[in-house]
């Protein structure tokens, strides 16, 4: 299963031009390299604010791996150990690595 | 983004910049005028700059609570339709927003047909409010509602605010409380009062047909199909559709359900292509859905769909005097209909009916009255024209049957000559069902004489 489900980002691509694609693949980079910062923060409130926005924003692009990270991430909450939430933050944060990768591929393919 | 400055700008609020990008661009490439905004603050200041009159409000905002924005939009321009946008771990805020007076709610991730047919329902419903349109908190009478009860003043508060709305409405009470009145009345206040009002009931249909009711069928598609039928769910298009004894639909008819509720179209059965279709699902049931859902009889997450502004009518025993106002009100009405000349009830009837339990709530009172209409005349409806089996349910027995003590010569001690004589009469009238000619015959007194002096007593205990 790839990071990013391909029909799904084909189908955000579809609304606009070249100009939107590439726009949109370098503000999600942009989002993305932020979320990935923010899901580890030692503030525990920015962290749920950002795993929250990861899960809204994977849903959509089509990276539904990390959605669903995402998802159990936010839901268990402050229920997780610490332990086993450093567990979950690693596992989102190196999924969003991938769809990081995913969309430089995607961005050069566009720009090619 | 620039927008051009006019009251058709939708006003987008969401922090993340790429769903901004995306929701913007899916609402630019539909036509629409769009100013994207990612903080609370700037949303403000965007929605006084264009008046925007649909707001898509993202609920988890940096600088404030999309709750706290909302009543802030709705405060300031009351027609305001706003559609929340959310994640799906926030669908009980999102059931918040909505109680709140939000016109729709979005959970995330949505795609772009989805956001369209939001934007354009809150559109539509735009076009079709009314230009003075009431306050959330209007508690009058909607019709054909009859009664000022707390407990139904409160009730007509709530149909009120959820008029405005595309919310949900799961309203619940006991059989004969007046539930698809209220889901007309709801209808009626709303912009969709123009469009159709279907009702469906789910319990009286058989199973094997209830799908082809409510989503419509092609000629052919079964057997017995003779000819292509448009289901509830399109002949509701526009309006409403009221979906009553929603606890007793099929699982599998729940799931379809549900389907048609999360992408607002239908597919008839023997019909490959979806319809979009745009109605407003009003529910209800005489169970409690929440153990329907325990119970696994009622999918959750449908009840999730449905339970968004509940509404409780109360039985009629709970109702104060508005038991009295419906029958003064329908004993006049049937009178009419039936040629009678019935001007009202008695006041020992008034006393009755509020001590009765009526298991049948309203409708059981209009059974009683056009019961009472059709065998005798009036001009006041008395206890004795009253059906035997009504008297049965009395949870305090009027009629001399052995539970109620008889008057000794120790309640009348003490007493003037007059209390005693009236003490004397009520006791007789009560043994007798409240029939003033067979207490009179027992007195040895002409029935004229008991009803001059009830009419005296009735009269002393009037204000003057």
């Amino acid at each position: 299963m790839p990071a990013i489900d391909p029909a799904i980002l084909a189908q955000l691509f579809a609304m606009g031009g070249d100009s939107l694609r590439v726009a949109l693949c370098a503000q999600l980079r942009e989002d993305f390299t932020r979320l990935h910062g923010a899901v580890a923060s030692a503030d525990a409130t920015e962290a749920a604010r950002a795993t929250h926005e990861v899960k809204g924003l994977a849903g959509t692009v089509g990276a539904l791996r990390l959605a669903e990270l995402a998802r159990r991430l936010d839901s268990m909450g402050a229920d997780l150990a610490a332990e086993a939430r450093l567990v979950l933050v690693a596992g989102l944060r190196s999924e969003i690595d991938s769809v990081l990768q995913a969309l430089t591929m995607t961005e050069g393919s566009i720009c090619a | 983004m620039t927008a051009p400055a006019s009251s058709d700008t939708i006003l987008l609020i969401e922090d993340t910049p790429s769903l901004q990008m995306i929701y913007a661009a899916a609402l630019g490439r539909a036509g629409f005028a769009v100013a994207a905004c990612g903080t609370a603050a700037e949303g403000m200041a965007a929605f006084r700059r264009h008046k925007s009159t649909v707001v898509l409000l993202d609920l988890m905002l940096p600088d404030r609570s999309g709750l706290d924005v909302m009543h802030d939009l709705l405060a300031a321009q009351p027609q305001t339709r706003v559609i929340v946008i959310t994640a799906n771990g926030s669908i009980n805020k999102a059931v918040e927003m909505m109680r709140a007076g939000a016109h729709e709610f979005l959970v995330k991730p949505f795609d772009d047909q989805r956001l369209i047919a939001a934007v354009e329902n809150a559109r539509k419903a735009l076009r079709h409010s009314p230009a003075d349109p009431k306050g959330p908190a209007d508690s009058s009478v909607p019709a054909p509602f009859i009664g000022q009860s707390r407990a139904m003043r409160a009730v007509y508060a709530k149909i009120g605010s959820v008029a405005r709305s595309m919310a949900s409405v799961f309203i619940t009470g006991e059989s004969g409380t007046g539930k698809e009145l209220c889901a007309e009345a709801v209808h009626q206040q709303s912009a969709r009062a123009a469009g159709p009002f279907i009702a469906l009931n789910c319990g009286a249909i058989p199973v094997d047909l209830l799908e082809s009711e409510v989503f419509g069928h092609l000629r052919g598609s079964f057997t017995g199909a003779i000819s292509d039928k448009l289901g509830a769910a399109a002949a509701a298009d526009g309006g409403t559709l009221f979906l009553d004894e929603i606890c007793e639909m099929d699982l599998n008819l729940q799931t379809k359900l549900l389907r048609f509720l999360q992408t607002s179209t239908i597919t008839p059965v023997g019909a490959t292509k979806p319809r979009k279709v745009d109605v407003r699902i009003i529910c209800a049931t005489n169970r409690n859905p929440l153990e329907e859902v325990r119970r696994g009889r009622f999918r959750e997450d449908l009840y999730y769909r449905l339970h968004v502004v509940p509404i409780h009518l109360p039985p009629l025993r709970e109702r104060d005097d508005d038991v009295n106002e419906i029958a003064e009100r329908l004993v006049v009405q049937m009178a009419r209909e039936e040629g009678r000349d019935f001007v009202g009830i008695a006041p020992r009837v008034r006393d009755l009916f509020r001590s009765l339990p009526w298991p049948g709530n309203v409708r059981q009172l209009i059974n009683v009255l056009r019961n009472v209409v059709v065998l005798h005349d009036g001009p006041m409806v008395t206890a004795d024209m009253l059906p035997p089996d009504l008297l049965g349910d009395r949870p305090v027995p009027v009629a001399h049957n052995g539970e109620r003590p008889a008057l000794t010569l120790g309640d009348l001690t003490g007493r003037t000559l007059a209390e005693i004589e009236r003490i004397v009469i009520e006791d007789a009238l009560i043994r007798h069902g409240d029939s003033i000619p067979r207490a009179a015959r027992e007195l040895d007194v002409s029935a004229s004489t008991l009803y001059r002096k009830r009419d005296a007593w009735d009269k002393a205990k009037r204000p003057q």
